[in-house]
């Protein structure tokens, strides 16, 4: 058997990922969005006895080695220059896709061009076979997402004749000059190579070869590629009708008064139908079904050979049924989360997004891109943190993927459903929508600190370009739903599995290693160690061993809170009224005093420590320094915030709301008028001629 | 000089070139996105507090940060 290996490269967001899906059959993570693949990736597949290795790499523009990406993909492709190179375009944007192409026949790779159509409409005609014929590569007209154009492609590949590429396109510029600054024994493609990437100043390969010259020639060379597209295009296209991902739609969703607004209107709406209405419909159903038909049948067949005392049947009810289901109800609110951001990516809205808020973010030191990564993070942290990377700034890229974790997952979720619906009532809409702002405000202050203080951003390009709206397919749709659903039954199946057994196990036994089930006055090891850590967060309202031992449990995971505050208290934590009852009840182990400990306990949950996986990703992303900062930055920010809304909330209780809230008021304006007077002073110290610079000042005098 | 940034909306303009002072990077990037002198561009629209431009080129449609527009020099044709 021949192994031939492959390499996927082209444009950002031209179905490069798609076509990598449906060639290797794997279900890597697309969308209408630039820069969805980070890394490379690697799959295989067979073909007439024949195994391919794919490499995707991620999307680029050109071989310039400007970005991160640039540098991974153009270090792969010269160090493994055997590849065959397969490059994909799309139809409806091949001018600009050709540059890409004309760097890689610089670089003298075997290129394979596939054309990939991904809009229904041809924006113009365009003579694939002159084409083919006048830039010298073989080219195939493909669908990436269709199962015949897959084949043609795996059939291409393993009869793939490789013909040297020429350089047709530099014909006005003088390589052999550079060529003699390279030193002697290349092949004459590397040189070639080389020679333009000395005229365009490359500083990496400069400072390879040991060129000091400066050649300047960039420009003419960049013009030089782009009138051989042109020409190219009259040649063998029609004239386009229609700029690429121009539509009319922009008229409403990027209006100057309409903007806001609709993208709020879209949130609410999106986070309305996975909570509250279609989610906790679907969510009802299956804890029912679930009920009905595993639970029961299966303790009662315990209950009736082992009966319902010891520690058999206690094991199974709270150990494995009471915590797993009462995660697993939560199934269809993820995955349906997930299903809307996804559609808010894949239908190109997201780019508009980014646009708008760019305005703003950029106040706080942020960048429009992490619009992208924050709302992910509204899905899932451990996910998200991993978009920040296609940020150019470092320092916004470590801001984004710190701030991340503020967002509220969906993890935390079921706790402020359990939790805050036993004390608010019919109000939990309101605390809810409150944490899931709060959350967003204090990553924007913290940005707005960081920016100030130690992680100030560089002037960022914003280089971002717009993809046209794309209807998304049912079939995606499905695909995204069911992948999310395995996800989340995988996650529930091990890792939160074992934890409610650990929890358990923890909350069962004592030190003694003794069995102590329902019996009174035994400390269990979890009680023990709750009791350790309970002083610590009485000024916040919850100095209960319980509630502590669940922060600590929900460090692996935020979704074993709930279940493991229903195991402390021996109720069946899918069944939600019970469960809320025994918070009330001061009979309990654990329970709430007053509404204002619950809404420091949801605040908390919101802002401690992000959950072990995310804290392994960030580590990953941004290093050791800044994710133990960042960490322990969460927990005194959450520390604080909390014990100010549990002060602020039961003075609100105790005093009556009026009081409180002439004497907040005063306390502000208090403030306001010293940091005014602050201002003031300090402007007497600058010049009229500028604000703020006092150095400046200085030295022009 | 007119530049990107400064030219009005929904026109035509050709590139003069990209002003001197741009950093090295940021010029290599905006020539390999087909900012290259004479070709045609168009400001499509600018966002609420004018830090973002939306620009038509070579066919389609890229969002660049206002101070970048300012550094590549237009005409009117």
């Amino acid at each position: 058997m021949k192994e031939i290996c492959v390499s996927l490269i082209g444009n950002p967001n031209t179905g490069k990922t798609t076509l990598f899906n449906t060639l290797t059959g794997s279900h890597e993570h697309v969308g209408n969005w630039h820069g969805v693949t980070v890394e490379e990736k690697v799959g295989y597949l067979f073909y007439n006895e024949n195994k391919i290795k794919l490499v995707d790499l991620p999307g680029i523009y050109s071989l310039s080695r400007l970005s991160f990406e640039e540098k991974v993909a153009t270090d792969y492709l010269i160090k493994n220059k055997d590849n065959i190179v397969v490059n994909i375009c799309d139809y409806n944007n091949l001018q600009r896709n050709l540059y890409l192409t004309l760097g890689l026949i610089e670089l003298g790779c075997k290129v394979l061009m596939v054309v990939n159509q991904i809009e229904k409409k041809k924006f113009r005609k365009i003579n694939i076979a002159k084409l083919q014929k006048k830039l010298g590569i073989k080219i195939l007209e493909i669908n990436a997402q269709s199962k015949e154009s897959v084949e043609e492609i795996k059939k291409e590949i393993c009869n793939f004749s490789c013909q040297e590429p020429k350089i047709n396109h530099l014909k006005g510029i003088d390589l052999h000059e550079a060529g003699k600054s390279l030193p002697k024994g290349l092949s004459n493609l590397d040189k070639n190579f080389y020679a333009i990437k000395l005229l365009e100043d490359d500083v990496d390969i400069k400072n390879k070869f040991n060129v000091d010259k400066v050649f300047n020639k960039a420009e003419e060379i960049a013009s030089a590629r782009y009138n051989y597209i042109d020409n190219l295009m009259n040649e063998c296209a029609d004239k386009q009708i229609k700029t690429y991902g121009q539509s009319k739609l922009d008229k409403i969703f990027l209006n100057k008064f309409l903007a806001f607004p609709i993208f709020l209107l879209l949130m609410a709406t999106v986070f309305y139908l996975t909570f509250f209405s279609l989610g906790s419909f679907l969510s009802d159903g299956l804890s029912f079904i679930l009920e009905k038909f595993v639970k029961s049948p299966i303790l009662s067949l315990i209950e009736s050979n082992f009966g319902s005392e010891g520690f058999l049947y206690n094991f199974f009810d709270s150990a494995i049924f009471s915590g797993v289901i009462s995660v697993l109800t939560f199934l269809p609110q993820v995955a349906l989360l997930f299903v809307f951001l996804s559609i808010l990516e894949d239908s190109g809205y997201l780019a508009r997004v980014a646009f708008m808020f760019e305005d703003i973010l950029s106040k706080v030191g942020l960048s429009g891109k992490s619009v992208y990564t924050l709302l992910m993070g509204f899905g899932c942290s451990t996910s998200a943190i991993l978009t920040a990377r296609n940020m150019e700034d470092e320092n916004a890229k470590i801001k984004t993927a710190l701030l991340t974790p503020y967002m509220s997952c969906s993890a935390k979720f079921p706790i402020y459903i359990c939790l805050g619906g036993a004390f608010f009532g019919v109000n939990n809409v309101f605390v809810i929508l409150g944490l899931y702002l709060l959350g967003l405000v204090i990553a924007i202050i913290m940005s707005l600190i960081y920016e100030k203080t130690i992680l100030k951003s560089k002037e960022q390009s914003f280089i971002l370009e717009f993809p046209p709206y794309r209807a998304v397919g049912l079939k995606q749709i499905c695909k995204v739903f069911f992948q999310n659903v395995k996800l989340f039954l995988a996650r529930v199946g091990t890792l939160i599995l074992a934890m409610n057994v650990i929890v358990w196990l923890l909350g069962n036994f004592s030190f003694s290693f003794k069995y102590i089930g329902n019996v009174e006055g035994e400390t269990s090891i979890l009680q023990t160690l709750g009791r350790i850590f309970a002083p610590i967060f009485a000024p916040l309202g919850f100095g209960s061993w319980g509630l502590v031992s669940a922060l600590i449990a929900g460090l692996i995971a935020k979704e074993i809170i709930v279940s493991s505050i229903a195991l402390f208290n021996h109720v069946d934590s899918s069944k939600l009224l019970d469960f809320q009852q025994s918070l009330k009840d001061p009979a309990s182990a654990v329970y709430f005093a007053n509404s204002s400990s619950v809404l420091a306990y949801l605040v908390f949950c919101l802002l401690y420590f992000p959950c072990l996986a995310s804290i392994g990703v960030l580590y990953k992303e941004i290093g050791k320094k800044w994710t133990f900062f960042g960490v322990l930055m969460q927990f005194v920010v959450a520390y604080f915030i909390t014990m100010m809304i549990y002060n602020i909330s039961r003075a609100f209780e105790i005093f009556g709301f009026l009081k409180v809230f002439v004497f907040l008021m005063i306390f502000l304006i208090i403030i306001f008028s010293f940091v005014f007077i602050i201002r003031k002073i300090k402007k007497k110290n600058c010049c009229n001629k500028c604000e703020n610079c006092m150095k400046n000042c200085l030295k022009k005098k | 000089m007119l530049t990107l940034f400064k030219c009005k909306s929904n026109r035509n303009y050709l590139i003069v070139g990209i002003k001197e002072d741009c950093y090295f990077s940021i010029k290599r990037r905006l020539l390999d996105l087909g900012f290259t002198q004479g070709q045609r561009v168009c400001k499509v629209k600018s966002s609420l507090l004018n830090k973002v431009v939306l620009v038509e080129i070579r066919g389609y449609l890229l969002s660049l940060k206002s101070k970048i527009a300012d550094y590549i020099l237009v005409e009117e044709r």
